[in-house]
């Protein structure tokens, strides 16, 4: 039983969103001039020739940033509850989340120090 | 005009156990054939997705004032967030020390 | 104004084969990289059906936490281990994908009998006037206060041993010379930076150069 209002926007919207790249491909389709030489295949304009594959081993710089994501991430989707019901809450929600905050500080300054947020 | 037995008639607790099934066991044949170790946390996330849905339908059904199930869901994602970061770090790892991610190569504890 | 009820069952319908049609993507494709953008397909079609089950708060951490997130970490660690390599081929390599789909499609019937023959104790009380995310909040800070402080402390667990871990680059061909016993006590052995700036230096170099032919 689905009792939330206003979704019928977020459907609308979806559907919209979703004849949108439809009708973009198929417009140019129909527009743009067929065929086209080798130069068609190249890089456009001022941009720079791609080196070797795509298929490359990354840094470990970018796995410890999203490891930091992640975790702050769900930090939020915890402190969101508490900031909306805030006025029903009271002066101990307010030091238990602050508890909450500092446990994950720790976590940051820990981070900080060994130099997982730095682009060395 | 709706009575209250239709609706409940339309849309049943029984659909949303029954993709919850269906995502658990397709988690469990990934668990279990998939050699490539990303690809088996993968399947754990998919598991864990599989034991919400099943959290958050009984909430909305069985019990729509408390909604505990949907707090526990939230619990559930908090560690599958977790295990992701520390399963992931944990893969890299052994990456550097076999330079494989073949499951079948990890076979150091085996006897 | 809500949606009609013929508009939630083909909603249902579509998140529902999207969900299935992903998840087995997810484990039978054998390019890694489809799988993990097919499982972003799995965390939002999961996420609409929360929608449907009006739990919006959880609908939206989903998206966050999941899509976000985690899928963003796994192609990371994709990308890290991104190694082209052919798993050497095992014998008798049918047996384990057949035993293991039968054993998941008898685990899928006896789950389905179970469901639909359980009498559910359906309640017939109405949904609670509050939005799900106040009532998650109360719940967070009342009888669920410990699990939340947890919470805290599973994450900053979570957080340093994925640091750790992640970041000891031990080398084992490289001599440790004198000046890296040194170190201060509580740094981890840990890849030289000199390395790593001497090897972005030559890959800039490496570009200028092209740029200047």
């Amino acid at each position: 039983m689905f009792v939330l209002s206003g979704y019928e926007y977020l459907l609308g919207f979806l559907l919209v969103c979703s004849l949108v790249p439809a009708l973009a491909l198929s417009a140019s389709k129909l527009l743009r001039p067929s065929g086209g030489g080798p130069e068609r295949r190249t890089t456009y304009e001022s941009g720079v020739e791609p080196i070797g594959g795509a298929w490359i081993q990354f840094n470990i710089r970018y796995y410890m940033f999203a490891l930091v994501f992640v975790i702050f991430d769900v930090e939020t989707v915890f402190l969101y509850p508490w900031a909306v019901a805030f006025h029903r809450l009271g002066l101990l929600a307010f030091v238990e989340a602050l508890i909450f905050i500092a446990i994950l500080v720790v976590a940051l300054v820990y981070a900080w120090r060994k130099g997982a947020l730095e682009w060395s | 005009m709706y009575d209250f037995e239709d609706k409940f008639r339309n849309m049943q607790l029984q659909y949303f156990l029954l993709l919850a099934a269906a995502l658990f066991c397709i988690g469990i044949y990934g668990l279990i054939t998939s050699r490539n170790a990303v690809r088996v946390l993968m399947s754990i996330e998919l598991l864990l997705n599989a034991v919400n849905l099943n959290l958050m339908a009984f909430s909305s059904y069985l019990d729509p004032l408390e909604i505990k199930g949907q707090v526990f869901t939230v619990f559930v994602i908090t560690v599958a967030a977790a295990e992701a970061a520390v399963g992931l770090a944990i893969i890299l790892a052994i990456y550097r020390n076999r330079d494989t991610v073949d499951m079948e190569q990890f076979n150091l504890l085996k006897w | 104004m809500n949606l009609a009820e013929g508009v939630q069952l083909v909603s249902f319908a579509i998140l529902a084969v999207m969900m299935i049609g992903s998840a087995l993507g997810v484990v039978l494709f054998s390019n890694i990289v489809y799988s993990a953008f097919l499982l972003a397909g799995v965390f939002v079609s999961i996420s609409g059906i929360y929608l449907l089950l009006n739990a919006d708060f959880v609908a939206t951490a989903q998206i966050l936490i999941y899509v976000g997130a985690v899928n963003v970490l796994i192609l990371f660690a994709i990308m890290l281990v991104n190694k082209r390599e052919d798993f050497k081929p095992l014998p008798n390599a049918w047996v384990r994908p057949t035993m293991t789909a039968i054993v998941s499609a008898g685990l899928f019937v006896l789950l389905s009998t179970m469901v639909l023959v359980t009498p559910w104790a359906y309640s017939t009380e109405s949904v609670s006037s509050d939005t799900t995310i106040v009532l998650i909040g109360q719940h967070f800070f009342s009888d669920f206060l410990l699990p939340f402080e947890l919470a805290s402390v599973l994450l900053l667990m979570a957080m340093v041993g994925a640091i750790i871990l992640a970041r000891r680059e031990f080398l084992p061909d490289q001599v440790i010379t004198p000046d890296k016993q040194q170190q201060p006590v509580l740094t981890l052995p840990e890849r030289p930076r000199e390395l790593v700036g001497i090897s972005s230096d030559k890959t800039s170099n490496l570009d200028d150069s092209r740029r200047s032919e």
